[in-house]
C-alpha cells in the first residue's frame, strides 16, 4: 500500500471514528514541554482538574520511564521519547480508538514492533481499542 | 498573460484575500462572542501571551514613555510660550499627544515586537503541521490560539496606551510647574476642561481597533502560509505591511470620527 492510500484510509477512518492519531505526520507543538503536550487535550476537552490531570500524566510517564523529560520541549527528546509524548497525548482524547500510523517511521531503530506492543501492555488500563497502520513490506515485523 | 489578464488576476487576488480574512475575522468574532475560549487551555494561552506582549514590555515601555513623553511635552511647552498660546495648552495635549500620540506610538511599538513575532510563530506552526496536529485532535485553532491572542493584543494596547497618556501627562505636570510655575491644581483643571467623553470613548476604541488589526492580521496570514518554509519570510512581509496599512486606515477613520463628534 503507498504512503497516500495509507493516508486515505487513515482520513477515512477519522471521519468515521474519534481517532487518537500517532503518526510521523502529527508533531508534539514545538512551544509547549512534554507535560503540556500530553495535558492539552484534557485541559481543551474536558473539565478534569489540573490535578487529576497532573497525577494521571506523571503516572503515565512514570510507566514509560520518561519522567525525567516531563519538563523538556520536543527538540530535546529523542525519537523514542517523542513516539512515547505522541502515544501518551493519543490516549488522552476521550472515547478514542487508537491509530498508530508507520510506527517504524517513527521508531527507526526498532527491529519489530514488540517495544510498541510493550508500551501498549503497559499502558493497558488507559488504552482502549486501536490499530496499526502501515506498509505491506513491514508484515514481517509484526 | 497580457496587460488586461494581469489587472484580472490581480483584481480577483485581492478580492480573494479581502474576503478570506473577512470570513476568517468574523470567525474569530463568532467563536468570542460565542465564549468558545473559556477553558484551561485557551486561557493558559491568554495568560502567556498577556506576559509576552504587555508585562515583559511594560518595565521598557515605561522608560520610553517617559523619554517621549517629556520630549513631545517639552517641544509643545516651547511652541505654545514662544507663540504665546498658554490658554490652549490643555488642548494640544490632550489633542496631540495624548489621545494621538500615545495609541500610536504603542501600536507602532507592539507592531514591530509582537506581531511579527506572532506572524512568524503561526506561519512556523503551520509549516511544521503543528496546526493540522490541532485539528486531528478536535482542536480548533480559532479557539486555541487565535482568540487567546487577538484579546491578548487588544488588552495589551489598552494598557500600555493608557500608561503612555498618564505618565505623558504627569511630564506635562513637571513642565508646567517648571516653565510657566502653574500648580497641579491648574493644570489638573486645563487638562479637565480639555477632554470630552467622546475623546474618551474615540480613545479607548482605537486602543480596541488597534488591537484588534494588530493581531488577526498576522494571525490571518501565518495561518494561510502553505507548507513550505520559504513562504514564513513572506507571510511575515504581508502581515506587516498590512499591518501597517490597518494602523493608517483606524488613524485616519479615528481623526475623521473625533472631528465629525467634537462638531456636533
Amino acid at each position: 500500500m503507498s504512503e497516500n492510500a495509507l493516508k486515505a484510509r487513515i482520513s477515512a477512518l477519522c471521519a468515521e471514528k474519534n481517532v487518537g492519531l500517532v503518526s510521523p505526520d502529527i508533531p508534539l507543538l514545538s512551544n509547549l514541554s512534554v507535560y503540556d503536550n500530553i495535558a492539552l487535550l484534557s485541559r481543551y476537552l474536558t473539565d478534569e482538574k489540573e490535578e487529576q490531570i497532573q497525577e494521571v500524566v506523571a503516572r503515565q510517564l512514570d510507566m514509560l520511564q520518561i519522567s525525567d523529560a516531563k519538563l523538556k520541549k520536543p527538540f530535546q527528546l529523542d525519537s523514542e521519547t517523542i513516539f512515547k509524548v505522541k502515544l501518551l497525548r493519543a490516549l488522552r482524547l476521550p472515547d478514542s480508538f487508537t491509530v498508530i500510523d508507520r510506527p517504524f517511521v517513527m521508531l527507526n531503530t526498532a527491529a519489530d514492533i514488540s517495544p510498541v506492543a510493550k508500551m501498549l501492555e503497559t499502558l493497558a488500563e488507559y488504552s482502549g481499542e486501536g490499530a496499526f497502520f502501515d506498509f505491506e513490506w513491514n508484515k514481517n515485523k509484526y | 498573460m497580457n496587460f488586461i489578464e494581469r489587472i484580472g488576476s490581480k483584481a480577483t487576488d485581492t478580492f480573494r484575500n479581502i474576503s478570506g480574512f473577512l470570513s476568517f475575522s468574523m470567525k474569530c468574532l463568532r467563536e468570542f462572542l460565542q465564549g468558545s475560549f473559556f477553558n484551561r487551555a485557551a486561557y493558559d494561552v491568554l495568560v502567556m501571551q498577556i506576559f509576552f506582549t504587555a508585562y515583559q514590555l511594560f518595565a521598557f515601555f515605561a522608560v520610553l514613555s517617559a523619554v517621549f513623553g517629556s520630549i513631545f511635552i517639552g517641544i509643545i511647552f516651547q511652541t505654545v510660550k514662544s507663540l504665546g498660546l498658554v490658554q490652549y495648552l490643555g488642548d494640544i495635549i490632550m489633542g496631540i499627544v495624548v489621545l494621538e500620540l500615545s495609541p500610536l506610538i504603542t501600536v507602532v511599538l507592539l507592531a514591530l515586537r509582537s506581531s511579527s513575532a506572532v506572524n512568524s510563530e503561526i506561519a512556523v506552526m503551520k509549516v511544521n503541521r503543528e496546526i493540522d496536529a490541532l485539528e486531528s485532535f478536535k482542536i480548533d485553532p480559532v479557539v486555541y490560539l487565535f482568540l487567546p491572542r487577538i484579546i491578548s493584543f487588544i488588552i495589551s494596547v489598552t494598557i500600555l496606551s493608557s500608561l503612555f497618556a498618564i505618565i505623558v501627562l504627569f511630564s506635562g505636570f513637571l513642565f508646567s510647574s517648571a516653565m510657566f510655575d502653574m500648580s497641579g491644581n491648574i493644570f489638573t483643571d486645563m487638562i479637565a476642561k480639555s477632554i470630552t467623553v467622546f475623546d474618551i470613548v474615540i480613545f479607548y476604541t482605537k486602543t480596541i481597533f488597534f488591537g484588534f488589526f494588530i493581531s488577526v492580521i498576522p494571525l490571518y496570514n501565518g495561518w494561510r502560509t502553505h507548507y513550505r518554509f520559504t513562504d514564513v519570510p513572506v507571510s511575515v512581509l504581508r502581515g506587516m505591511m498590512g499591518v501597517f496599512m490597518s494602523i493608517v486606515i483606524v488613524e485616519v477613520v479615528s481623526l475623521v470620527a473625533r472631528f465629525f463628534l467634537n462638531s456636533l
